[in-house]
């Protein structure tokens, strides 16, 4: 028998995304039972399937489609009411239905599961209301659960009788279990809206086509070499100074630029997608662990590359499930402790600085740290003099690791369960990291950070010797250049390790020219300057010694190739704008083989290392001098980078002053009210000006400042201001607070 | 009339190597080449292949011949396919493609050491001198075991 293979697919596909609709419309009904809008959207769901099965001559998934349809025509009737039993039964009926589909996609065939019980069992639901309701209808068809093939495509449109019926008498109701789980509060309009029974929000079907993957991956390359092709003729034409030139090449840029972003938009799908089957699984994996759980999603749509999105999906489910099973307590448990008896599972996503986030957060058990030092005594990972030492940082990455986790039971019996290692690899493997951070009987908050998508990649060029290489933005914490005493003090040595001073911690250091055993430009012993990156892999930091840090540039990820597979120092290498080519640093394998990183038995006993997670990006301000001796401070979220340029740079239009910056023209505004100074460099004033590149709304602008003093924690106190800006300017000043010793002003660009 | 194998030849420190010419993906005038740290000596570093990353591999290291002189003209690439990658074999100078009857063809002599005797497919005997033929697939698994990296697929 063989059938169309192209309809087969789309019947598979137009299936699947039925039932997970489905799904959430039904736990969300055994939270209300009392709505019912959303049983037309499982009507018509499995009407559509039956009709399709029939079409396509399956008859058992037919024959189940049509048991569920009948149960829910009586259930929209009112003549069955709704209660947990049935949710169950139906929900079950959907699983069935899957794995027909699971044999059908596979194997071409439904296979030979028996639904014989299932069927009798809906049928029993289904005649339950109309038997005890109006006995004139006789009994249910007995044939019901062997329903013909011919029958089941010809029963196209819903039993007709069930529609009229009077609601039944009250006595007929089932003593109804209180739900188990709820799973409402979705921030999510989509699913609001379709479990409404609207499909108003619903863009037409009509406007979609289905593209295979592979054509994307294609035109996604090609736009790369297009990008590439463009930066060489800018780069000619640059050095040509050819007025002629200018005007088409600027057009170029922008047209590449929105193209490159078309295809990229292409490409990315809302995490929603990801998140759909979450209310499903919360309720089923609360349900087994007898434990009350509600599950908040917000930020659905934020977007991610196709593939990215596939790649952190199981790990996802896996965090999801860890927390429901490990993190949340017993419902006893929460009352002692006065927690309401129903947990809380909040998944967010959100956009920052380039990067996705992804969190989960429960309101459970989080880890007891504690005893996870007792345990790690006694299991001779760390030594008993040495334990006071492992910082918690440590003791909570501690779940990371794979013995540990799972042989010693130390975290299973804390709070958190087995295969966080496989999670951290898989993060960790398109270019992400993972942070957790947790509180004793307040809860544990999870946090994958991923790039937006795998193929263009935000990185800063440093250069090492002759070569340049590129390190992704997303092991980027900050960049440091120190000159003269500040280096002395910066650079120290603990022991024989260098390590470098940052605002009182100590961070291992290493020199990528050494490491990589590439000549340095440097002469050491007379370096003026030291250019330092400290980056991150998953929760550790260090720093890097390199003998410049260039400009950040997008670059486009090419493979190595399997000569160079065994190379875990890069992870592969990119084209430049003038045709070179430039090696991309893999950072964790950069400080795994430089022994940068401790593996994980060492990682607790290497205390020297050990330091906590620094602050995140959107608690730290920029501080800055105006004005000669006034302090402002800037969200270092909305800062791009930090750059010094000639005063000489600075040109005139119509509109203000504007800088060049990368092929764009951004517009500069003083940030001082007096006439700025220049930078003093070494001692002595250069010609150089301090400008902070910041990010307003969707554009970029220059911020000219007299001096760059440093990052620091936002303080907590901030005393909301009036308003004291000029009308006409484009900075205000929203708030004050100390800020290193002095009162700084926060300020707001728009 | 016996059978013909067109072959592309090129020279290395004085030898006459070559390669089956369908087995050639292209011939590329010499390239920058990009150094990758740490990565095996056999590895000369990337090549820019018009918008694809290749990696070159220094033939002369591979075949423990002395190193290229700093006033020789710059290696010719010689591209071939690894499975779906490309690699570039790098080469003193690139000859003519040429037709020799497969009756001159000669195996390898059993006294060849090991590593040669997988390298070469064997010879074909010229009035002057022998054409040595790489076996491509054989030497392609040897440069890929000698830089560390697993062989994952077979030469198509």
């Amino acid at each position: 028998m063989s059938h169309d293979q192209d309809y087969i697919r789309e019947f598979v596909i137009e299936c699947r995304e039925g039932l997970d609709r489905i799904d959430n419309v039904l736990v969300a009904l055994e939270a209300t039972p009392g709505d019912k809008s959303g049983l037309d959207i499982v009507f018509r769901t499995l009407h559509t399937i039956k009709g399709n099965a029939g079409f396509l001559d399956f008859p058992k998934l037919g024959a189940i489609a049509h048991a569920g349809e009948n149960l829910l025509s009586n259930l929209r009737g009112g003549q069955v009411v709704v209660n947990a039993n049935i949710v169950d039964l139906l929900l079950r009926t959907m699983d069935a239905i899957r794995g027909s589909i699971g044999g059908i996609e596979s194997t071409g065939n439904e296979g030979a599961a028996d639904h014989s019980a299932l069927l009798k069992e809906l049928a029993r639901w289904t005649a339950a209301g109309v038997d005890s309701v109006s006995s004139n209808r006789g009994q249910p068809d007995p044939a019901e659960p062997n329903l013909s093939p011919e029958r089941t495509a010809t029963h196209l449109t819903p039993a007709p009788q069930a529609s009229t019926e009077k609601p039944p008498p009250d006595d007929l109701q089932q003593p109804m279990p209180s739900p188990s789980v709820s799973a409402t509060a979705i921030q999510d309009d989509s699913w609001s809206s379709s479990m409404l029974g609207s499909r108003v929000t619903e863009p037409e079907l009509s406007s979609f086509i289905r593209v295979q993957i592979d054509h994307l991956d294609d035109l996604m390359n090609l736009v790369g070499e297009l990008v590439l092709a463009r930066n060489r003729i800018v780069q000619i034409a640059s050095s040509r100074q050819d007025d002629e030139l200018t005007e088409p090449i600027q057009r170029l840029h922008r047209l590449t630029a929105a193209l490159q972003d078309g295809v990229m938009r292409t490409r990315m799908q809302p995490v929603r997608n990801a998140w759909r089957k979450y209310p499903r699984i919360v309720r089923d994996i609360a349900k087994q662990c007898g434990k009350l759980c509600e599950v908040e999603l917000q930020g659905g749509d934020t977007e991610l590359d196709k593939s990215m999105l596939e790649a952190i999906a199981d790990p996802l489910v896996h965090l999801v499930r860890n927390a429901i099973d490990h993190g949340i307590e017993k419902p006893y448990l929460r009352k002692i402790k006065g927690k309401p008896e129903t947990g809380r599972l909040l998944v967010r996503a959100f956009q920052e600085s380039g990067q996705v986030h992804i969190e989960v957060s429960d309101d459970g058990a989080g880890l007891d740290l504690e005893r996870i030092r007792k345990k790690a005594i006694e299991a001779g990972v760390i030594a008993a003099e040495k334990a006071h030492l492992v910082s918690e940082t440590d003791l909570r990455n501690s779940v990371f690791l794979p013995g540990f986790t799972t042989a010693d039971r130390v975290t299973n019996m804390s709070g958190r369960g087995v295969g966080m290692d496989v999670v951290k690899t898989c993060v960790e493997q398109i270019g992400g990291t993972i942070e957790l951070q947790t509180r004793k009987d307040v809860g544990t908050t999870i946090r994958l950070t991923v790039p937006l998508t795998l193929a263009i990649v935000p990185a800063i060029m440093v250069s090492c010797g002759p070569q340049k290489f590129a390190i992704p933005q997303i092991n980027v914490v900050e960049m440091l250049r120190l000159r003269g005493a500040d280096e002395q003090q910066a650079c120290d040595h603990f022991h024989d390790t260098p390590v470098l001073r940052l605002r009182g911690e100590l961070l291992p250091m290493a020199d990528l020219c050494h490491k990589l055993g590439v000549k340095s430009r440097c002469d050491e012993a007379f370096r003026e300057t030291l250019d330092i990156l400290v980056l991150k892999t998953g929760t550790r930091r260090f720093a890097l010694l390199v003998d410049e840090i260039g400009d950040p540039q997008e670059i486009v990820v090419k493979p190595l190739g399997e000569l160079l597979a065994s190379q875990t120092e890069f992870s592969g290498a990119a084209l430049m704008g003038d045709g070179t080519i430039a090696l991309i640093l893999d950072v964790l394998g950069l400080a795994r083989s430089s022994g940068l990183l401790a593996d994980s038995q060492s990682l607790l006993t290497d205390s020297a290392t050990i330091h906590d997670e620094g602050p995140r990006l959107e608690e730290q301000v920029l501080v800055c001098q105006v004005d000669g001796d006034r302090q402002i401070a800037l969200l270092l979220a909305d800062v791009v980078c930090l750059e010094q340029v000639p005063s000489a740079a600075v040109e005139h239009s119509a509109t203000g002053d504007v800088l060049q910056y990368r092929g764009d023209i951004l517009p500069l505004y003083q940030l001082s009210r007096n006439k700025p100074v220049l930078t003093t460099v070494l001692g002595s004033v250069s010609d150089l000006i301090s400008i902070v590149i910041y990010r307003a709304a969707e554009s970029q602008l220059g911020l000219q400042v007299d001096r760059i003093l440093d990052i620091a924690p936002r303080p907590h106190d901030l005393r909301p201001v009036e308003l004291t800006g000029e009308p006409e300017s484009r900075h205000r000043v929203v708030a004050t607070a100390v800020v290193l010793g002095r009162v700084t002003d926060f300020l707001q660009v728009s | 009339m016996s059978d013909v194998e067109t072959i592309c030849t090129f020279t290395l420190d004085g030898l006459f190597l070559g390669i089956n010419v369908s087995e050639v993906h292209e011939v590329l005038s010499a390239q920058t080449l990009t150094p990758v740290p740490l990565a095996n000596s056999i590895v000369a570093g990337l090549i820019n292949m018009r918008g694809q990353i290749v990696s070159a591999v220094d033939l002369r290291r591979m075949l423990y011949l002395p190193p290229r002189t700093d006033d020789a003209p710059p290696p010719v690439n010689v591209i071939v396919r690894n499975g779906h990658d490309l690699l570039s074999l790098l080469v003193d100078q690139v000859g003519d493609v040429l037709e020799f009857e497969s009756r001159l063809f000669t195996p390898p002599p059993d006294t060849t050491p090991g590593e040669t005797r997988n390298l070469f497919r064997g010879a074909y005997q010229l009035p002057r001198q022998l054409l040595l033929v790489f076996d491509t697939n054989r030497a392609i698994e040897a440069i890929m075991s000698r830089a560390g990296s697993k062989r994952s697929r077979d030469v198509t």
